[in-house]
C-alpha cells in the first residue's frame, strides 16, 4: 500500500473528484463554514489536503498557515515525506503513529499512573506511553467536520471482532459527539475478504430483506433478484459494507446517516477498493429506522459508481484536475523558499 | 607480586567506557547535535537535507538527505565489527567528496550518534548504489541503552572483572527494495527524549504558535527587527536552535549580496576606498559564491536555512571592515586561513551571539562566535570588544586542534596557537583604530554639544533679560569670579575656566546657578520678580545642561 504512487493513481482521483470534493463543497455550504476542520490519513503525497486547499474547502489563516488539519501517519518514512510536502503550511503537528492503536489505547498495569511526559528507561513502556500521549492528544483534536478514514488496513479482513481497524472506526463516533453533523470518507480494500466477513455480509443482507419490505422491493427492481450471490459483487459488497461496517458502527452512538456516494475503483495494482462518502447527523432522540431504510434503498438504486484503471486513464477531466493539484502543491513548496 | 617490569613499552589504548560515553551524545546544544547530521549529509554529497521535529509537538524527528547513502558494509563496520568511530570517509589521501568535491567534514564517524542525544532509539534507512552501481537498500533499528552515571560507576568499580565490551545499544537490520526516489540516508525517531521535547515545547506558547511564520524573511525579522531582543536567547529555544544551526552549517548568507552579511550602504564612499575593505568584501563575496555553487540546502521544519548575519546591526554607527589572512607551514603542516573582522563604532553588536569571532573549519562553524576572541586579554573587558564580529575560514590545517565534539579547540595545539596569535595581532590594529575613531567621534560630539549649549545659553540670557544682556563665555583666570556683570556694555561674562569643585559636571551646575542669579539680580525690578526669574532661569539652564 505504501508504495502506491498516488500522483498517478487516476482511479483514486476519480473518487476524490466525483465523490469527496462535491460532497465536501455541499457540506461546507450547508454548515456555512469558511474553512472546515479536517482529519486525514492521507498518503505521503497528501493530494487530498492540497485538493481541498486549492478548492477552498480548507483555507489558510492570516499567517499563511493551514489550521485545523490533522494528519495521521503510521509509517515513519512516509511521515517524513508528508513533512516535506505539507510543512509549511500545516500548522499542527502530524500524529506519527498507528491510528488503530491510538484510538483504542487502554491503560495497562505498566502505564497506569504514568504520565506520557515521563521519561522511563524501559523502551517498551516508553512506546506504550507514547501511544498514551498520542491518544490523549487525538481526543483533544476531535471533533472534525470531515474525517477521511483511508487507512492502510482492511475492514473486511480479519473479521470485525478481531479487526482493530473496525474497533478504532467505532471510536470515531464517540469522539465526534460534540458536533451535530460531519462528513466521513471511509476506504477499504474489497479483495482478500475474510470468509467470515463475507458470511456476515450475506447474513446481514438476508436480515435486511426479512425486516424491511422497502429494501426487498428496491433490490428486486434494481437487480431483478434478491439472491445475494446473483447480485454483482461490487454492488453487494457496497450494500454489505454500508450496513455491517459503516452504519452499524454509527447506529449505537446516536447518529443518523446518509450515503452521498459509494465508489469502487481499481488500484494501480488492479486490486479493487471501495470508498464511501457518508454524512452523519445527530439523531434527535433515537436513530430513526426510516432514515436507515431510505439510505439503504438509495444505495441499492444509485451506488456504487465504478472506476476501472483503464477508463480512469482516459478521463482527461480527472487527469487535468490531478495535474492542477500537483502544480499547486509544487507552488506551495516553492512559496517558502528564499 | 608486582607485574610491572622496571622497563617496558607498549601501545596506549582507550578504555571501552570512554567510547561508551559517546553513544549518549557529547554535544553542547540541540543545534550542534543536528549540525553533525547535516555534516554527514554534506559529506555524502547530498544537495538537500531535511530535518523535521514535528513542530509544535516535537515528538518525532526525521532527518532525510539525498546523498550517496551509507553502504551496508559501512553500517556493519560501525555497529558490529569495528565499532563507533571507525570512519573511512577520509581513507588514504581522500580529502574531498567524490561528486561535488566538497571538503570532507567528518573524521571519526561519530556524527550519526548525535541523534542519540535527542532520542532513545531510532530507525535508519539507506538507499545507495554499491561499487557495481547496483541499487541496494536496508532498514535498521537502533535502540540505545542509556548508560547512566551509576552504570558507569559500576563498571569503573568492577574494573578487575573482564568487561571488555560495553553494551551501549542493540541493533537489527533488514534488506529492503531499493528505491531510486529514496536514494540517500534517512533517520527517524518517534522515541524522542523528553528533555528535548520539553525544551522545544517551552518555546511555543499559544501566541508563538499563532505568530510564528515559516517564511525565511519573517524569521530574519524575528531575529533582527525586534530591538527589545538583545540576545538570540530571547527568541527562546526553538528559534535559537534554528539560528544556531543555520549559523553553523556550511550555507550561504541570507539575503542580497550588497546587504548581507555586510550592508555596503552603511559605509561612506571613503570607507569603501580602503584596500582592506575591498579585500574583505571580495573575500566575503567569493565565499558566498562558493557556498551558493555547492548547492547544499538545509531545510529545518520546512524552513530553508541561511546564515542570518546582518552587519552593522545598529544604526548611527561608523562601520569598519578588516581582512585577515595567513598561509604558512606550522609544525610541519600547512595552515591556511582568511577572514574578516567587522566593527561598528560605538555600539554593541546585537544579538550578542554575533559578537566575537567564529572559526569555520571546512565551512562549518566551530563552537559559535567566541566573544573572548580566543582569550584576547587586552580589550576584552572594555566596551569596544562588544563592537566587533568576524569570521575566520580555515581552509587547511587546524584539524588536529579540534576536540572530539567538533565544537571547541585544544588550546595548546600549534595551529590553534598560531591562529590565535595572528588574530590577536590583527585585533590590536582593529582595537587601536576603533579606539581612535571612537575618541575622535566622542570629541566631535562633545564639541558639537558645547557649541549647541553656548547658543542656547545665549538665547536664554537674551530672552530672559529682555535684551538687557548678552552672554559672553570666556576662559578667564581660574581665580577670577564665575560671572562678571557689565551693565554699561550690557554684557554678562561667564568664566568657563572657573572650577570651584574641580569636578566637571558640578562645576557646570555651579556656573549655571551663578549665572541665573546674576541675571535675575540685574534684570528684575522687585524681589518677587527676581525670585521668579531666578527659578525660571535655573530650570531653563539646567534643562539645557543635563
Amino acid at each position: 500500500m505504501t508504495d502506491i504512487d498516488y500522483d498517478k493513481d487516476y482511479p483514486k482521483h476519480c473518487v476524490r473528484y466525483y465523490g469527496w470534493l462535491p460532497a465536501s463543497r455541499a457540506f461546507q455550504k450547508q454548515i456555512k463554514k469558511e474553512s472546515l476542520k479536517y482529519f486525514t490519513l492521507c498518503a505521503k503525497q497528501a493530494i487530498d489536503v492540497f485538493m481541498f486547499e486549492l478548492e477552498k474547502v480548507l483555507v489558510r489563516d492570516q499567517n499563511k498557515k493551514l489550521p485545523d488539519v490533522i494528519i495521521c501517519e503510521k509509517i515513519p518514512s512516509c511521515a517524513a515525506e508528508i513533512f516535506k510536502l505539507v510543512r509549511p503550511p500545516l500548522k499542527e503537528a502530524v500524529l506519527v503513529g498507528e491510528l488503530e492503536k491510538i484510538l483504542t489505547f487502554q491503560e495497562t498495569e505498566e502505564t497506569k499512573g504514568l504520565s506520557p511526559d515521563e521519561d522511563v528507561r524501559d523502551h517498551r513502556i516508553r512506546k506504550l506511553l507514547r501511544i498514551k500521549g498520542l491518544s490523549e492528544r487525538v481526543k483533544e483534536c476531535f471533533p472534525f467536520d470531515i474525517i477521511n478514514f483511508d487507512p492502510y488496513g482492511n475492514f473486511l479482513n480479519p473479521v470485525q471482532e478481531r479487526n482493530k481497524l473496525c474497533q478504532s472506526f467505532k471510536k470515531i463516533f464517540e469522539l465526534q459527539k460534540r458536533i451535530d453533523t460531519f462528513l466521513l470518507f471511509v476506504t477499504t480494500p474489497i479483495f482478500d475478504i475474510h470468509p467470515d466477513s463475507e458470511s456476515r455480509l450475506k447474513s446481514k443482507f438476508k436480515s435486511n430483506l426479512s425486516s424491511h419490505a422497502d429494501i426487498r422491493t428496491a433490490l428486486k427492481r434494481s437487480f431483478g433478484t434478491i439472491a445475494y450471490h446473483k447480485i454483482d459483487e461490487k454492488k453487494r459488497i457496497a450494500i454489505g459494507f454500508a450496513k455491517s461496517v459503516v452504519i452499524s458502527a454509527a447506529k449505537g452512538k446516536g447518529w443518523n446517516h446518509k450515503h452521498h456516494g459509494i465508489f469502487v475503483y481499481e488500484s494501480p495494482s488492479r486490486n479493487k477498493m471501495l470508498s464511501s462518502v457518508v454524512q452523519f447527523s445527530k439523531a434527535q432522540t433515537t436513530t430513526d429506522e426510516s432514515v436507515y431504510v431510505e439510505d439503504i434503498v438509495g444505495i441499492i438504486k444509485r451506488m456504487p459508481k465504478y472506476y476501472s484503471y483503464a477508463d480512469s486513464l482516459k478521463n482527461q477531466e480527472v487527469k487535468k484536475h490531478l495535474e492542477k493539484i500537483k502544480e499547486y502543491r509544487e507552488k506551495t513548496r516553492k512559496e517558502y523558499r528564499d | 607480586m608486582n607485574t610491572i617490569k622496571p622497563k617496558d613499552d607498549g601501545q596506549i589504548r582507550v578504555a571501552d567506557i570512554t567510547i561508551a560515553q559517546l553513544s549518549r551524545g557529547l554535544y553542547r546544544s540541540t543545534a550542534t547535535a543536528f549540525k553533525e547530521l547535516v555534516s554527514n549529509a554534506y559529506d555524502a554529497d547530498a544537495t538537500v537535507v531535511r530535518i523535521d521535529t514535528n513542530y509544535p509537538e516535537f515528538d518525532f524527528i526525521s532527518c532525510v538527505d539525498n546523498g550517496t547513502g551509507m553502504p551496508l558494509e559501512q553500517f556493519l563496520r560501525f555497529f558490529s565489527k569495528q565499532g563507533i568511530g571507525s570512519c573511512i570517509k577520509r581513507k588514504d589521501e581522500r580529502d574531498r567528496t567524490e561528486i561535488h568535491k566538497r571538503p570532507i567534514i567528518g573524521r571519526l564517524g561519530i556524527g550519526m550518534l548525535a541523534i542519540g542525544q535527542l532520542c532513545h532509539s531510532f530507525e535508519i534507512e539507506s538507499h545507495y548504489r554499491d561499487k557495481n552501481a547496483e541499487g541496494k537498500a536496508y532498514r535498521a533499528e537502533i535502540v540505545l541503552l542509556d548508560v547512566t552515571f551509576l552504570d558507569k560507576e559500576k563498571i569503573i568499580r568492577n574494573r578487575d572483572k573482564k568487561t571488555k565490551d560495553i553494551e551501549v545499544g542493540k541493533w537489527k537490520y533488514e534488506m529492503i527494495d531499493y528505491d531510486e526516489t529514496k536514494k540517500g540516508f534517512r533517520i527517524y525517531s518517534s522515541d524522542v527524549r523528553l528533555t528535548f521535547r520539553h525544551e522545544m515545547k517551552s518555546s511555543i506558547g499559544t501566541k508563538e504558535r499563532e505568530r510564528l511564520s515559516f517564511s525565511l524573511s519573517d524569521l530574519h525579522s524575528e531575529f533582527y527587527d525586534n530591538k527589545s531582543k538583545r540576545s538570540i536567547r530571547d527568541c527562546k529555544p526553538y528559534l535559537e536552535t534554528i539560528w544556531e544551526l543555520a549559523t553553523l552549517c556550511p550555507l550561504p548568507y541570507y539575503g542580497k549580496k550588497e546587504k548581507y552579511p555586510i550592508n555596503l550602504a552603511s559605509f561612506t564612499s571613503d570607507g569603501k576606498e580602503s584596500g582592506e575593505f575591498k579585500q574583505a568584501i571580495q573575500f566575503i563575496q567569493g565565499r558566498q559564491l562558493q557556498f551558493l555553487n555547492e548547492k547544499f540546502r538545509v531545510v529545518f521544519d520546512g524552513i530553508e536555512l541561511r546564515r542570518h548575519i546582518q552587519l552593522p546591526t545598529e544604526g548611527e554607527t561608523i562601520p569598519k571592515l578588516y581582512f585577515v589572512e595567513f598561509d604558512d607551514i606550522v609544525f610541519a603542516l600547512r595552515l591556511k586561513f582568511s577572514g574578516y573582522l567587522f566593527a561598528q563604532i560605538p555600539r554593541a553588536v546585537r544579538p550578542l551571539e554575533l559578537n566575537g569571532v567564529q572559526i569555520r573549519l571546512r565551512g562549518v562553524g566551530i563552537g559559535g562566535y567566541d566573544s573572548t576572541f580566543f582569550k584576547y586579554y587586552k580589550e576584552i573587558e572594555t566596551i569596544r570588544s562588544k563592537w566587533v564580529s568576524g569570521e575566520i575560514f580555515v581552509d587547511e590545517g587546524l584539524e588536529s586542534a579540534l576536540n572530539i565534539d567538533r565544537d571547541s579547540f585544544n588550546e595548546h595545539d600549534e595551529h590553534f596557537k598560531k591562529l590565535q596569535s595572528v588574530l590577536h595581532k590583527k585585533l590590536n590594529a582593529v582595537f587601536d583604530e576603533t579606539k581612535a575613531i571612537a575618541q575622535e567621534r566622542s570629541e566631535e560630539r562633545r564639541d558639537k554639544k558645547e557649541e549647541k549649549l553656548k547658543k542656547s545659553m545665549q538665547t536664554i540670557v537674551v530672552e530672559e533679560s529682555k535684551g538687557k544682556f548678552k552672554l559672553i563665555q570666556r576662559d578667564l583666570e581660574e581665580s577670577a569670579p564665575i560671572v562678571i556683570v557689565n551693565e554699561d556694555k550690557g554684557e554678562i561674562i561667564l568664566n568657563t575656566s572657573s572650577r570651584p569643585l574641580k569636578k566637571k559636571k558640578p562645576d557646570m551646575i555651579i556656573r549655571a546657578v551663578e549665572l541665573a542669579y546674576q541675571i535675575a539680580k540685574h534684570t528684575a525690578k522687585t524681589d518677587e520678580e527676581r525670585d521668579e526669574l531666578f527659578s525660571q532661569l535655573i530650570k531653563e539652564i539646567c534643562a539645557e545642561l543635563i
